[in-house]
């Protein structure tokens, strides 16, 4: 067995934004993605992914859009809106600056 | 930038505004394909497929449905509720065109099959003649409808006056007349009516004033005339100064004093009248006949307004008692009639026929009324294909279904989903056969003359119609959207969720499905083979003349004032012109002659026969003909001689008669070189020799048997014919057109003012007269065809349905060694059975209908079986070309 981490709270936001970015994506795919390019550290279950995407919706961060997979099957597929991409920068820099700030401390 | 439909931008913010949170048909969709991505993930992993779904599902973790019910709580608004199924049925229903688009056609053809044969009854039967109260109408009418049907005398009208028993009683009549103004003269529908004609109907004036009872007091002494509105709008150009205007009826000046309402053109539904004039002026009307002082003579129309909360029957009783009373008087004093003749007026029965009722003939109401069971019928199947397809559907989505159950929903919830979405198809079925109907009635109304030749019903799109489509629609939304509804929720979650695939149970309910729809498909074939084979009938009867290749068209020199020997003059005229035009090549026709009967048309004179000064028990069809006539029909010859040239004017008066008159009136055989007189008004004008005996003929109805007939020579005919019919038999490689341009030709070298009118073959004429049975025919057999197509493609759909799910199991079995045959044999073999047990029930159903058809019936069941056979047999052979490896790679 694998030890697997929760999130740390507050970054499953910028998580999923960035992830949106790389182009539509549906629900799946993100939480396929984020296992991916964690190296299978971070997931996420449906249970928190799923009201994260619809509050960032509603938020007005992300669009969604039902459209075919490749596989031809009806899946909503989001999208980073301006106000998404605006938000993923300032978030990227802040979680950045917070991530070399730890390093600092904890290496020190 | 996007548009305010487009997921980005402006418009995407407004929405989102006012969309708080996605809809929980969205969220079990979004879900419910995370749920599928996890289970298809472990399966690539290699995992057994019941343990991928079970470890999914213990992974995807299950709502709470505790939460679940606070949601529906928290949203009670049903209607919400159901606007949410709305917009997802139609994401539904759009994401799978194909399913969609089969489903809207067959419940269109359904509904539109039904909505046209309403429209049209709708026009006739139920909507009346635009007048007060019209419910209260009734016509005088005459039982058993033997050819007289409702024609009564002048003299008993009159004797009702002054008696209010049956309310106020009009009469009125139909003829044709010339009628010329200014500029042109024109054919026109006329209505003779009494006085109290409008008043009694309760039409008011458009313009002017209508006929009143001081307008019908003296015979000849009221030339008024009232012109229907479209007359007024057509012919008049809605001219202000119409009224006071002169037109010329049959030569007669008469003043017009009134225009009708709009939409109102007679007494009869589905027949235009133009122009009404006075009873009293029936002799300008009718020239050549007046009979409104014969109580004998029975051609006028009567009818009543029957006083509020009278009791129909028991008048109608009355009245019988009232004419026999009226009529024995006369019948006693006649010396004219035979007894047998006498007898013929004394069995009449005599009742009032509602106005409603009398609007078709009873044979053709019985014809549409089993045209309306054929095409609820239709329906019915078209709902049995859909419920089977939508039974189909629900195994495709039974893990969707179960997926939301599983996530709490209730199953009302997942029912009225299901149901939401059969309605949007049923009200798509319903708009798309409104569409076809109301396109198809007006189409089939011009077609077929239902209430006779020269009848047309204006087909109108209107509340009720629209109302009736509706109404059927829901409940065909309902008839075929609640079983499956019901049987896809009451599934066996566990079962279904691990793909465990359909119930024995839910095979058997599309099966009995299945035959029902066999079954109907069946009665609907012998029906609709029972009215091709007696049409065929009809149409193959030997009416006794040759009724091929034959065009007619008509003169009427009336409407240019000729006299009675003007009118013989140019009539021989014109024989010689086409009896030339016959013998040369390009004329398009071999042969020509006059007559004043139309073949295959209503139009009849009837003659007294009466030897040595007695009348003899037989009442012959007259036809006044010209020479060659009998060469030309291809009536044969019997004895004696036929008409000819010989015959003319002057000349001693020849008659022919056929063998029936001569078999009646002279039944010791000795018919030739006898004398009749045919009216007793003109005994020495009137009285012929028989120097021929011909084959008996029917001209007017192939339905009928064939009649005594009499022809005289038109040149030798003492009264005046009102028009005269050319007949050309079309030479092999004539068409209609140069014939009519040779016969137009002759006509103009004769008198080039001369209008021909009325072209027609006599199989156009046939087909006028036999309109109700083409429809029945032609929509019944189009009914029959689509009922069982529809039926084989449901059988197909079952079948091919049944081999996709177990692609897999018959793979397997296939590499474990099956044999396709025993693959494919118990497939077939419960199709078969329950196929069979469909005809067996149709069969059932024509025995006890009435309807068994031993010529008809066994084809319709070969003609099921097979269409059956090759609807089993595709998916049969897809089962059996599985390859294993393929079937087991997949799933």
């Amino acid at each position: 067995m694998e030890f697997k981490d929760t999130l740390v709270p507050g970054t499953l936001d910028v998580l999923m934004l960035r992830i949106i970015s790389q182009g539509p994506i549906h629900g799946w795919g993100i939480a396929q993605r984020l296992k991916l390019l964690s190296r299978e550290v971070l997931q996420v279950n449906q249970g928190s992914l799923y009201p994260a995407l619809h509050k960032l919706e509603a938020g007005g961060w992300i669009s969604a859009e039902w459209k075919a997979t490749e596989e031809g099957r009806q899946a909503k597929f989001y999208a980073l809106t301006g106000t998404g991409k605006q938000r993923l920068a300032e978030e990227q820099a802040r979680w950045t600056r917070l991530a070399a700030a730890m390093e600092w401390v904890l290496n020190s | 930038m996007d548009t305010a439909g487009g997921s980005h931008g402006v418009g995407a913010e407004l929405v989102r505004l006012f969309r708080r949170r996605p809809t929980d048909a969205e969220l079990d969709r979004e879900l419910q394909f995370h749920l599928e991505e996890l289970i298809a993930s472990h399966l690539r992993d290699g995992v057994e497929p019941g343990e991928a779904r079970r470890r999914a599902l213990v992974e995807f973790g299950q709502l709470d449905p505790a939460k679940e019910a606070m949601r529906d709580i928290r949203w009670m608004e049903p209607l919400r509720r159901w606007w949410w199924d709305l917009g997802y049925a139609m994401r539904y229903l759009w994401a799978a065109p194909g399913f969609t688009m089969a489903a809207v056609l067959s419940l269109a053809l359904g509904i539109g099959a039904n909505t046209a044969l309403f429209s049209i009854l709708n026009t006739a039967l139920l909507r009346l003649i635009p007048v007060e109260r019209p419910e209260e109408l009734v016509w005088f009418t005459i039982d058993p409808a033997d050819g007289s049907g409702r024609r009564l005398n002048y003299p008993f009208w009159e004797s009702l006056q002054g008696d209010r028993r049956w309310g106020p009683v009009f009469c009125t009549f139909a003829t044709t007349g010339s009628v010329s103004d200014a500029a042109k003269t024109e054919r026109v529908e006329l209505e003779l009516v009494s006085g109290n004609y409008f008043g009694v109907l309760g039409v008011k004036p458009l313009r002017g004033r209508l006929i009143a009872p001081d307008d019908d007091r003296h015979p000849m002494g009221h030339p008024v005339a009232v012109v229907s509105h479209a007359y007024w709008q057509g012919q008049m150009a809605s001219d202000d100064r119409a009224v006071g205007r002169t037109l010329r009826i049959n030569g007669t000046a008469f003043t017009v004093i009134g225009v009708t309402p709009p939409g109102f053109a007679g007494s009869e539904p589905g027949f235009r009248r133009m122009v009404f004039v006075p009873m009293k002026m029936k002799r300008v009307a009718t020239p050549g006949w007046d009979a409104l002082d014969k109580p004998l003579v029975s051609w006028l129309q009567i009818g009543a307004r029957l006083p509020a909360g009278a009791d129909r029957v028991a008048l109608g009783h009355e009245l019988h008692a009232r004419y026999h009373a009226f009529q024995r008087t006369h019948l006693d004093a006649d010396r004219k009639l035979t007894p047998g003749q006498k007898e013929y007026f004394r069995r009449w029965q005599l009742s009032l026929e509602t106005m409603r009722d009398a609007a078709l003939d009873r044979r053709v109401r019985d014809h549409l009324k089993t045209l309306a069971w054929v095409v609820a019928a239709l329906l019915a199947l078209a709902c049995a294909n859909l419920a089977g397809l939508l039974l189909a559907r629900g195994l495709d989505r039974q893990r969707e279904i179960a997926t939301r159950l599983a996530l709490g929903a209730g199953r009302w919830r997942v029912v009225a989903q299901l149901l939401t979405e059969s309605l949007l198809l049923g009200l798509g079925g319903g708009a798309a056969g409104l569409m076809l109907g109301s396109w198809c009635a007006p189409a089939i109304a011009r077609q077929f003359p239902l209430a006779g030749a020269g009848s047309e019903f204006e087909v109108r799109l209107d509340a009720t119609v629209f109302a009736f489509t509706l109404a059927v629609s829901l409940v065909a939304c309902l008839a075929f959207g609640l079983l499956p509804a019901l049987q896809s929720t009451r599934l066996d979650l566990l079962r279904a969720i691990k793909g465990a695939g359909q119930s024995r149970e839910r095979r058997r309910v599309r099966q009995w499905l299945l035959a029902a729809q066999v079954a109907i498909a069946v009665v609907l074939l012998t029906v609709a083979g029972g009215f091709g084979l007696r049409l065929q009938a009809v149409l193959a009867t030997d009416v006794g003349f040759n009724r091929e290749r034959m065009l007619v068209a008509e003169i009427e020199p009336m409407l240019l004032n000729y006299s009675n020997t003007e009118r013989i003059a140019l009539y021989r005229r014109l024989e010689g012109k086409l009896h030339e035009a016959a013998k040369r090549t390009g004329s398009g026709f071999t042969a020509a002659a006059l007559s004043t009967v139309i073949p295959m048309s209503h139009f009849n004179w009837s003659t007294l026969f009466f030897v040595d000064g007695k009348p003899r028990d037989v009442i012959p069809r007259a036809n006044q003909v010209g020479p060659g006539y009998f060469q030309m029909m291809g009536i044969p010859l019997r004895q004696g001689r036929l008409l000819d040239e010989r015959d003319d004017a002057g000349a001693p008066r020849a008659a022919v008669v056929s063998e029936r008159t001569a078999r009646m009136a002279f039944p010791e055989g000795d018919a030739l070189g006898r004398h009749f007189m045919a009216d007793p008004r003109a005994p020495r004008e009137s009285t012929f020799e028989i120097v021929g005996i011909v084959g008996d003929i029917e001209l007017n109805d192939p339905r009928r048997p064939s009649r005594e007939m009499v022809y005289f020579p038109y040149r030798q005919w003492p009264f005046p014919a009102q028009a005269m019919a050319i007949q050309v038999r079309l030479s092999a490689e004539g068409s209609v057109g140069t014939a009519l341009t040779s016969i137009r030709q002759a006509v103009a070298e004769c008198d080039g003012d001369l209008p021909l009118y009325g072209a027609r073959t006599t199989e156009e004429s046939l087909d006028m007269l036999l309109a109700a049975e083409r429809l029945s025919a032609l929509l019944g057999g189009f009914f029959a065809l689509a009922a069982a197509l529809l039926s084989a493609i449901g059988l197909y759909g079952v079948l091919a349905h049944e081999v996709a799910l177990r692609r897999r199991e018959f793979g397997v079995r296939l590499a474990l060694g099956a044999t396709t045959r025993l693959i494919v044999w118990p497939l077939m073999r419960e199709t078969i059975v329950f196929t069979l047990a469909g005809v067996a029930a149709g069969l059932l159903a024509l025995a006890a209908g009435g309807l068994w058809q031993s010529s008809v019936a066994p084809a319709a069941v070969a003609v099921l079986l097979l269409a059956a056979s090759i609807a089993a047999w595709l998916p049969g052979r897809r089962a059996a070309r599985i390859e294993p490896a393929a079937a087991l790679r997949c799933d």
